[in-house]
């Protein structure tokens, strides 16, 4: 049986993955080495942001229709908050049991088998445990690019109400 | 500071971005978006709701960008952003033997001890004019107490003081028909330090001048705030051992303008302490005279075609208590009065003023015109 990997581990290839995709996207990120309010990257886009906190197993608990993580009560209230100014995610990342499996080297390219799940807590209600709650991670919600747009569109939103008075 | 959440909230972001050229694009109730004409393009978030959670990580990031965009240190962005409602007075003591940033600790004492007497005889001249006060007015001591110590700084000795400061288009509207209590008391704050820029200008330009000042440039000093206690408060810092010379300056507020015809920094060294000592001797023992000086928004006019003069009513702060003090103007400060009204302009006037308790209160005006110390014209 293949060893668990340390945490640590499972914490940098979920970045590296976030990392590649940001890029591809054209986002800058930032990374937070201490997390100290619920998040792990930011992305950001022309002023607006997207907060995401990364969890990594090898060992997903698969439920009807996605995936589903116990999360932290004190992470999940900080990332629901309908005060933020950015919406808060869960992002769940899938790597092999095996370590060895996690990046393939071929002749022009590297494969990194690693894929990921999303969900929007921003507003989502109290939870109904007392240190942890199961977030659900649909399997059409895939960590992709496109993903990170859909999640600019809700950062874009919370700063485009409507009667604004600017001045 | 930042680590531990900023010492600032919304309000102030968003004044420093307006006084900085930037431009709100979009916003609803717990973010705004803020632009920068120019060829970069540049946006900013700016978090609106100070109980987020992630309001402290927010404004780290803003911090940097703006530290970016203007190439300068993120604190020196961060103090700007947390002073932009507050004009700070910096009170420096100099001497060669300083400069490892420390200061012996009789000379601290007295730097320390100047600051609250500056600002209280200036607050002292902010009510009256007196060249030498003996009792101070309540409102004056009062006020020394709500003004904050910054942190001091290393290399020559500076210890800045705080006080509030008000945008001048959050002071008052045309046609402004009374006083607000609250505008009133941070105006004050203004005014004082107004008073001190003003008084400690005058105050340097009869120490710097070529020959002894005259008793009568003495004696229209008090009428810009100078008495024998503010110069007490400068003489004591510079007569210790390890000072010698101290310098004021001003960094008012970016989002009021600074009062007109104020100096941003004044200078005093030993020679010219000689000269304030003097100044300060002939306001202690010459002839007592005092000038009541009032700030308020001019409320009530009433001048008939045929009349020299016009009545009118200012309404002001006396002893933190709102009331109307009526006084005769003649043409042309009536003239002023009608002005400042249309306008929403606050007036200052000077002059002997009588308040009976329960009756009305008068003034026969020496001098009335728009509140200089709020960037007003006059």
């Amino acid at each position: 049986m293949a060893a668990e990997a340390t945490s640590w581990q499972k914490e940098q290839v979920s970045r590296a993955y976030v990392h590649a995709l940001a890029t591809q996207g054209g986002y800058t990120l930032c990374d937070w080495n201490v997390d100290k309010d619920g998040v792990d990257v930011t992305l950001r886009s022309r002023g607006l942001m997207v907060d995401i906190q990364l969890k990594c197993t090898q060992s997903p608990r698969t439920v009807r229709s996605g995936y589903s993580f116990d999360l932290d009560i004190e992470t999940y209230d900080k990332l629901r908050d309908p005060e933020r100014s950015a919406p808060g995610h869960l992002a769940l990342l899938i790597v092999p049991p095996d370590i060895g499996r996690w990046v393939t080297h071929q002749s022009d390219s590297i494969v990194l088998a690693c894929h990921g799940y999303w969900a929007s807590l921003h507003g989502m209600g109290h939870a109904a445990g007392s240190s942890t709650t199961a977030i659900h991670l649909p399997e059409h919600q895939e960590l992709t690019v496109k993903a990170m747009g859909t999640m600019f569109d809700a950062a874009r939103r919370m700063t485009n109400s409507a009667g604004l008075g600017l001045n | 500071m930042v680590d531990n959440g900023p010492d600032f909230g919304p309000g102030e972001i968003r004044s420093y971005l307006k006084v900085t050229g930037w431009a709100p694009v979009s916003g609803g109730d717990v973010a705004e978006l803020w632009s920068l004409p120019g060829p970069a393009d540049e946006v900013v978030l700016v978090p609106m709701k100070p109980g987020a959670p992630d309001f402290a990580k927010r404004t780290r990031i803003l911090l940097q960008d703006l530290a970016r965009v203007e190439s300068e240190e993120v604190q020196t962005v961060h103090d700007a952003i947390a002073t932009v409602y507050h004009d700070v007075t910096d009170l420096r003591a100099s001497h060669p033997s300083l400069s490892d940033g420390s200061i012996p600790l009789e000379s601290g004492y007295e730097l320390f001890v100047s600051a609250k007497r500056l600002r209280v005889a200036s607050a002292a001249a902010t009510i009256r004019r007196q060249g030498h006060f003996r009792n101070f007015p309540t409102r004056a001591r009062d006020q020394a107490r709500e003004v904050r110590l910054g942190q001091t700084r290393r290399g020559s000795y500076i210890v800045p003081i705080i006080s509030q400061a008000r945008s001048q288009e959050d002071v008052y509207s045309p046609r402004q028909d009374h006083i607000d209590v609250q505008v009133e008391e941070t105006l004050f704050d203004r005014r004082v330090t107004a008073t001190m820029s003003r008084a400690l200008g005058v105050l340097e330009d009869m120490a710097g001048a070529e020959r002894e000042p005259t008793r009568s440039e003495i004696n229209d000093s008090i009428g810009e705030g100078v008495s024998y206690e503010l110069c007490q408060a400068l003489t004591r810092v510079v007569n210790t051992e390890s000072v010698s010379a101290i310098d004021v300056s001003f960094n008012w507020s970016r989002v009021a303008a600074p009062p007109p015809g104020t100096p941003a920094r004044v200078e005093f060294n030993g020679d010219a302490i000689n000269i304030v000592d003097r100044v300060s001797e002939q306001l202690k023992t010459k002839v007592y005279t005092s000038e009541h000086v009032i700030y308020g928004v001019v409320t009530d006019l009433s001048r008939h075609p045929e009349d020299d003069t016009g009545r009118v009513g200012v309404q002001t702060l006396i002893q933190r208590r709102s009331r109307t003090v009526w006084m005769n103007l003649a043409d042309g400060d009536y003239h002023t009065a009608v002005r400042c009204h249309d306008a929403g302009i606050p007036v200052r006037v000077r002059g002997t003023l009588t308040s009976p308790p329960g009756g009305q209160a008068r003034m026969n005006v020496a001098g009335f015109g728009p509140d200089p110390s709020l960037g007003a014209d006059d």
